[in-house]
């Protein structure tokens, strides 16, 4: 006697619930041989990093150059500071944020004047904070806040 | 030396390599995609340390000179009908590059034995159970009653995922699917109560921990804009209980670097799902600023965890 088994042989966890994460070659799809220099691995990288979408020749990706940078605040933001904590307003789009203290400071220390490094020092200067800690959370906020439209580079 | 085992188009591999590039670290990278100029792999062990020489494409490495190793993908593609090579050359060449790692007595990120665990999730939940964490209840079954009564036992509040190292996107069983329980009889399924609260994403690095928490009302955070969902995400600082659990939990399971998938519940404890062996730190560091991968490059270059 014949059944109709078919449907019954479909896993229960459908297609589309099962993504296909292969990394894609690219739209160059670019490979390296394992007799490739360095250098021509990393250029070949910062192709890829930036056919990805990310930044790959920003600084972030050096640590020495990220801090050698003077950042300050985009002409299109307004901010007050209530019980130290600051709120700022992006006129572009609209949106809100809250900085808390410390995060208060490092935007009022973020004035075109000084580099990250100084930031960094002036912060581990103010507070009672480990140097790697608050590199860390450093890093952090400006990439947010970058990302956010709040801040742009000044040079370097 | 550093060796990256991984193709140059993942964005993972290609992000340590600009970052140990700007460090003017010696590399080389073993692409599975590129076809090998030649199939053998060459080198020699007395049980206890590589000797002499990797030979890999016709090119001899020092074994003594390499400093570490970071371990994405091995891979092979399976040889043509017509005996033709493939990308990535054979399964004897990519065994032969397992084997190597794993005979390097130097730090690996990760070791292949290491991230097995979660190739069976539910092994590995209960591997996390044992280091102290909360985990949700699971069934894995394929038996579609057994599947009704513990969505009923929930009150429906049950999500469902593959059991394997297969990537399945987490969904709410709905009713609808209730009505499909007959297809579990050709596969097991996994089943866990759905634990509400926010998603905490742990990237474990040595003795360092970056925690991202990422609130979506999608059931996975991952896929939000599938289903029109938002997504926010931002740097946490976790309780130290839990952080040093989470350090625990990745040597536990004999890792260097690990994504630990934690949610925090209404009351505050903090369930954990599973341990990322190979976790895709850069979505999370280019969206939050976190130095995730740059923490990885340091470990590289140091050679140890520890300092």
């Amino acid at each position: 006697m014949s059944e109709m088994r078919t449907p019954l042989h479909r896993p229960f966890i459908e297609p589309e619930l099962r993504p296909d994460v292969a990394v894609q070659p690219g739209a160059t799809g670019v490979t390296v041989g394992s007799s490739a220099s360095t250098e021509e691995i990393a250029q070949v990288a910062k192709q890829v990093l930036l056919e990805a979408g990310y930044p790959a020749v920003s600084p972030r990706w050096n640590p020495s150059q990220f801090l050698d940078r003077t950042l300050t605040s985009s002409l299109d933001i307004q901010f007050t500071v209530l019980d130290d904590e600051a709120i700022l307003l992006n006129l572009q789009n609209g949106h809100y944020y809250t900085l808390n203290s410390v995060g208060t400071v490092i935007w009022g220390l973020l004035d075109g004047s000084r580099t990250l490094r100084e930031v960094l020092n002036a912060v581990c200067d103010r507070f009672e904070v480990d140097r790697e800690r608050a590199h860390d959370d450093l890093v952090a906020l400006v990439v947010r806040m970058e990302r956010e439209g709040l801040l742009h580079t000044e040079r370097g | 030396m550093i060796l990256l085992f991984g193709r140059i188009a993942d964005p993972i591999i290609a992000s340590l390599t600009v970052q140990l590039a700007a460090r003017s670290t010696d590399l080389m990278v073993i692409d599975p995609a590129h076809s090998p100029v030649d199939e053998a792999v060459e080198w020699e062990s007395d049980g206890n340390a590589l000797l002499g020489f990797l030979r890999i494409d016709r090119r001899a490495i020092d074994a003594s000179s390499i400093r570490s190793m970071y371990v994405r993908e091995i891979g092979w593609a399976v040889t043509g009908a017509t005996g033709g090579q493939t990308p990535g050359g054979s399964r004897a060449r990519a065994e032969s590059l397992w084997a190597f790692i794993e005979a390097y007595g130097g730090l690996v990120i990760n070791r292949r034995i290491a991230g097995c665990t979660n190739a069976s999730k539910p092994y590995q939940l209960e591997l996390i159970r044992k280091q102290g964490f909360h985990v949700p209840q699971t069934l894995v079954t394929t038996d579609p009653e057994a599947a009704r009564l513990f969505w009923e036992e929930f009150g429906g509040a049950v999500i469902y995922k593959s059991l394997s190292a297969e990537r399945s996107i987490v969904k709410r069983m709905t009713v609808a699917d209730i009505g499909r329980l007959g297809l579990l009889h050709t596969c097991p399924l996994q089943l866990q109560e759905f634990i509400p609260g926010v998603d905490v994403r742990v990237h474990v690095v040595g003795e360092r921990i970056f925690a991202t928490e990422i609130r979506s009302e999608a059931a996975d955070y991952r896929y939000a804009e599938r289903v029109g969902a938002g997504r926010e995400m931002r740097p946490i600082d976790l309780p130290p209980d839990v952080a040093a659990r989470c350090v625990t939990l990745t040597k536990s399971l004999g890792l260097v670097v690990a994504g630990v998938d934690l949610r925090r519940a209404a009351d505050g404890e903090y369930y954990c799902f599973e341990a990322n062996p190979s976790p895709a730190f850069l979505w999370f560091e280019d969206m939050t600023g976190q130095r995730i991968g740059e923490a990885i490059v340091e470990l590289l270059c140091r050679g140890t965890v520890w300092n």
